[in-house]
């Protein structure tokens, strides 16, 4: 039983872990909205949807202003993981942070929003036009 | 099908220990040539990679390569959802590694993985340009890439006949910035019909060479097209990483295909090693921006 045990481990748990996380990596990309190059699942090469070509757009409101945020430097590496998988909830902790930044001013904002954005191109013009990957809003009055 | 070890059509005729002697060299010097991780998890890599390549006795310890799949799946999990694929093929070959000299019959054993890994990745790859990716198939994708991927620019220009002020016209007019309102068409430019020509020769090129090797290193070993598995990914790698500078992954596949080799393929042993030795002079030499395009003016 162990002998045989470890002989399925030695052939077959380097191809099922792969295949399990390259599995998984389809699903996150069809809902979540994971960039095809990154995840495991071996898309690289296959869409224009880089990480580097998706971005995003954040923005603060009230009853009266909307306004977008400049994305601090420091959060160039978070903002980058949340542009290349944009999950609720890594997008909710990129807002949490923003609206902390934002909070340290005079105006009191009601809500943030993000947008993370990729770019597509017309197949017969090369035309780009941007698509809009997520959309996230979070209420900042009930924080 | 007994599925604790796999019937003999699917295990690789006699590699030898030679064979897995040199795929885990490979291993170490793609390793070595390009490291991984941050600062914490590369001196580890580099350390225990540098010391296995030195000492025969390291070389074959189950633990060690036990230790670098360990490193690799920590930088995956550290850097998520950021790391390359690179880094997980890495980790999955270095546990088929080490479980390969854990067993007795270390050579088929690694000799399978590897050849399962080498499948499934252009497997994966295929299922993405064929059924998840939208524009691979139409040459949408080529003809974009290789106008804003700074990597393809000395090969779009002398292989696409592009001079450098069509270039830059070309690249910024695709790598417009608009979110929601569509660039309007009568901006749209006309493509020159080389350039046009050699992004749907790239894509036809890579559709035949991926669903060449996903089937050839998928089918049972030693029949039909499995027989054309180590001159499809020499090819392959000859071919792609000369422009495509993604030499750690490309050695990568290259330290899986030898470790296939059967004893008495010397010549495909060797050509592993030269193909391996000219990724790396692709790395050194800039060829397209260095040597091709001054002699085109």
């Amino acid at each position: 039983m162990i002998r045989r045990l470890a002989a399925t481990v030695r052939y077959w748990l380097p191809a099922a872990l792969l295949t399990l996380v390259a599995s998984n990596q389809l699903r996150l990309a069809a809902i979540e909205g994971l960039s095809p190059w990154s995840g495991g699942g071996f898309g690289m090469f296959s869409s224009t949807d880089s990480p580097g070509q998706r971005h995003l757009h954040a923005f603060v409101q009230n009853a009266a202003i909307r306004r977008e945020v400049a994305l601090p430097t420091d959060l160039a590496e978070t903002v980058r993981r949340a542009t290349t998988l944009p999950s609720r909830r890594r997008l909710g902790q990129l807002a949490a942070e923003l609206a902390e930044l934002e909070s340290r001013g005079s105006v009191r904002w009601d809500e943030i929003e993000l947008q993370v954005w990729a770019i597509d191109h017309d197949p017969r013009t090369l035309t780009p036009n941007g698509r809009l990957v997520r959309i996230e809003r979070v209420d900042l009055e009930s924080r | 099908m007994n599925l604790a070890e796999p019937s003999r059509s699917l295990i690789t005729s006699h590699t030898g220990p030679l064979v897995v002697d040199l795929a885990l060299r490979l291993t170490l010097l793609d390793l070595l040539l390009r490291p991984i991780g941050n600062w914490a998890v590369r001196p580890l890599i580099l350390g225990l990679a540098a010391v296995a390549l030195l000492r025969s006795r390291w070389l074959h310890q189950p633990l060690l390569w036990l230790a670098l799949a360990g490193l690799a799946g920590i930088r995956v999990f550290l850097d998520w959802p950021l790391a390359d694929n690179h880094a997980y093929l890495l980790a999955y070959w270095c546990l088929a590694i080490s479980l390969a000299l854990m067993a007795q019959d270390t050579d088929k054993t690694l000799a399978f993985n590897g050849r399962l890994l080498v499948g499934l990745v252009f497997l994966f790859a295929c299922i993405w340009k064929f059924a998840f990716s939208g524009h691979y198939v139409d040459g949408t994708f080529f003809k974009v890439t290789l106008l804003t991927d700074p990597r393809f620019e000395g090969f779009s220009k002398i292989a696409g006949g592009l001079d450098a002020g069509t270039y830059e016209t070309l690249r910024d007019f695709v790598g417009q910035h608009r979110d929601a309102a569509p660039v309007i068409d009568t901006n749209s430019i006309e493509l020159p019909p080389r350039f046009k020509a050699l992004a749907l020769a790239a894509t036809g090129w890579n559709v035949l060479i991926n669903a060449s090797l996903a089937i050839a290193f998928l089918w049972p070993a030693d029949r039909g097209p499995s027989r054309l598995r180590h001159p499809l990914l020499l090819v392959y790698c000859t071919v792609t990483y000369a422009v495509a500078t993604v030499d750690g992954f490309g050695w990568l596949l290259l330290a899986m295909g030898a470790a296939q080799c059967a004893v008495e393929q010397r010549r495909t042993r060797l050509a592993y090693v030269a193909v391996f030795i000219l990724i790396l002079l692709y790395r050194e030499v800039p060829w397209a921006d260095s040597v091709f395009l001054p002699l085109l003016g």
